[in-house]
């Protein structure tokens, strides 16, 4: 997944922005704009979502029907169209949290060997 | 079945939607409106990039260059290839070169822009327009990577230099420049008798007229004394095409599944020759056996059509936003589309029954 990498941000990995994006849209619907930024403030501004990206994997988890959407007035009543989980992306969203938990536990335990060997 | 696919008009308002969200937080962190504009477009990226990706996602892409190919006679590749040309009017060759034949090859440059000279106009030929002079041509260079003038959205930059705008992708998404590529295609084929006057006062007459100046650097004096008009070098392909081409195609798919269906129909009917002559040893009239053979062979369209129709229209929907100029319900077409298959099952069966029919009843049964 394409993010910009610059200064302390960090890119993300492959695959890794759909899952984001399924727990940023937990917590309720929300605009394309909402998430991105969403996404930024979670992580502390380290990951920085090209927003044009965003848009298209928001395109393919619509067409994958884990989310849905449909257009709506935002809080500064500007017209969006707002994603919400649906019953699919609720599953697949704890069944990727459960792989990337592993993952990155499983890589956590490689570096931290290879960090006491060195 | 078919999933309505999402149009690119819908997607393009939602990140149209998502510009001013994002203008509006970095307002509201500070920023003036000017500077919070020019940052949301930055931060989104290539706006143009997403709805092309958008645009060909999951789609038939042979076919939808093909049409394109078809519509606009010319591709995106054409483009790519293309060089930084020019062919220049036979004046301006005899003012600036002499009409020296090494004009050829000689470097031009436009708005600092290098551009190779590899014609002259034939003499007396000045443009397309009445009443205006053109120095040079250069070609279409639409794609911003590959338009070696610059970045010019909508077609035209604020210099006032006009670079034709006619990406497909680009004016389903953009509809001023569909409707600057209609007009520039009429302008473009003026019939001789048309006053390019009148179309001067037409709706974007004046965005033309306003825009149509190149401006000349330095490089070149003698050029920056005028204007020239930048026309597209290839203008004929588009209309030739769209008028000729996709007819031809569609006439020979349309004579294809007739031959197919007359040719079903008549060898249907032909193996039933045996039969009509039992029939008519039986006491069975003429018209009686031309009716039961067309009356079968109807049966059997009506219940093709009833069976290809739905499935028409589910294609037509699916293919609609790849398709130009296309719907997928016009029901003009799908009545003529059916009138005509009924006229050719008329026809496959009309003539065998017919011949079946008047033979000798005896011949008849002895048929194979």
């Amino acid at each position: 997944m394409p993010t910009r990498e610059s200064d302390d941000r960090i890119a993300l990995l492959q695959g890794t922005l759909d899952l984001l994006i399924l727990k940023t849209l937990l917590l309720g619907p929300c605009h394309g704009q909402g998430v991105a930024r969403s996404i930024q403030r979670q992580s502390e501004e380290v990951l920085f979502v090209d927003h044009g990206s965003l848009y298209l994997a928001l395109q393919r988890l619509e067409d994958k029907k884990l989310i849905q959407a449909r257009w709506g007035v935002s809080e500064n009543n500007r017209k969006a169209r707002f994603y919400s989980l649906t019953a699919k992306g609720r599953a697949e969203l704890l069944e990727k949290t459960t792989q990337w938990k592993r993952l990155t536990r499983a890589m956590g335990l490689i570096l931290e060997s290879q960090g006491e060997e060195a | 079945m078919f999933r309505r696919r999402r149009s690119a008009e819908d997607f393009a308002e939602e990140i149209q939607a998502h510009l001013e969200l994002e203008a509006d937080t970095l307002r509201a962190e500070g920023l003036s409106e000017e500077e919070a504009r020019r940052c949301a477009r930055v931060q989104f990226g290539s706006v143009r990039g997403a709805q092309e990706q958008f645009y060909l996602k999951g789609r038939w892409q042979w076919l939808d260059r093909l049409i394109r190919d078809l519509r606009f006679g010319f591709t995106l590749d054409d483009e790519a290839k293309s060089a930084p040309v020019m062919v220049v009017s036979y004046n301006y060759w005899t003012r600036r070169f002499n009409r020296d034949p090494g004009a050829l090859g000689t470097i031009v440059y436009v708005k600092g822009v290098p551009f190779t000279v590899i014609g002259v106009a034939a003499q007396g030929f000045e443009g397309t327009e009445p009443g205006r002079f053109m120095d040079f041509w250069i070609p279409l260079q639409n794609h911003i990577e590959f338009n070696v003038l610059g970045n010019t959205p909508l077609g035209m930059d604020t210099n006032g230099l006009v670079v034709f705008g006619l990406n497909p992708q680009s004016i389903h998404s953009e509809p001023q420049l569909v409707q600057f590529y209609e007009e520039l295609q009429r302008r473009l084929r003026l019939l001789p008798g048309v006053e390019s006057a009148s179309i001067m006062q037409e709706r974007i007459g004046s965005f033309w007229s306003n825009n149509s100046n190149v401006t000349v650097d330095g490089h070149d004096p003698d050029m920056g004394k005028r204007s020239s008009t930048l026309v597209r070098q290839n203008d004929i392909g588009p209309d030739f095409f769209h008028t000729l081409g996709v007819p031809i195609i569609a006439g020979r798919e349309f004579t294809d599944a007739d031959t197919g269906l007359y040719g079903t129909l008549a060898y249907r009917v032909s193996r039933r020759t045996a039969e009509i002559g039992v029939r008519m040893a039986l006491g069975a009239g003429r018209g009686q056996v031309v009716w039961m053979i067309l009356r079968d062979s109807l049966l059997l369209t009506a219940f093709g059509v009833v069976a290809g129709v739905p499935l028409a229209i589910f294609v037509g929907r699916a293919l609609a936003s790849s398709l130009y100029g296309v719907k997928p319900l016009d029901v003009f077409t799908y009545a003529l589309a059916v009138v005509g298959v009924a006229l050719v099952a008329l026809g496959a069966s009309a003539s065998p029954a017919s011949r079946a029919a008047s033979i000798d009843p005896l011949k008849a049964l002895r048929t194979e």
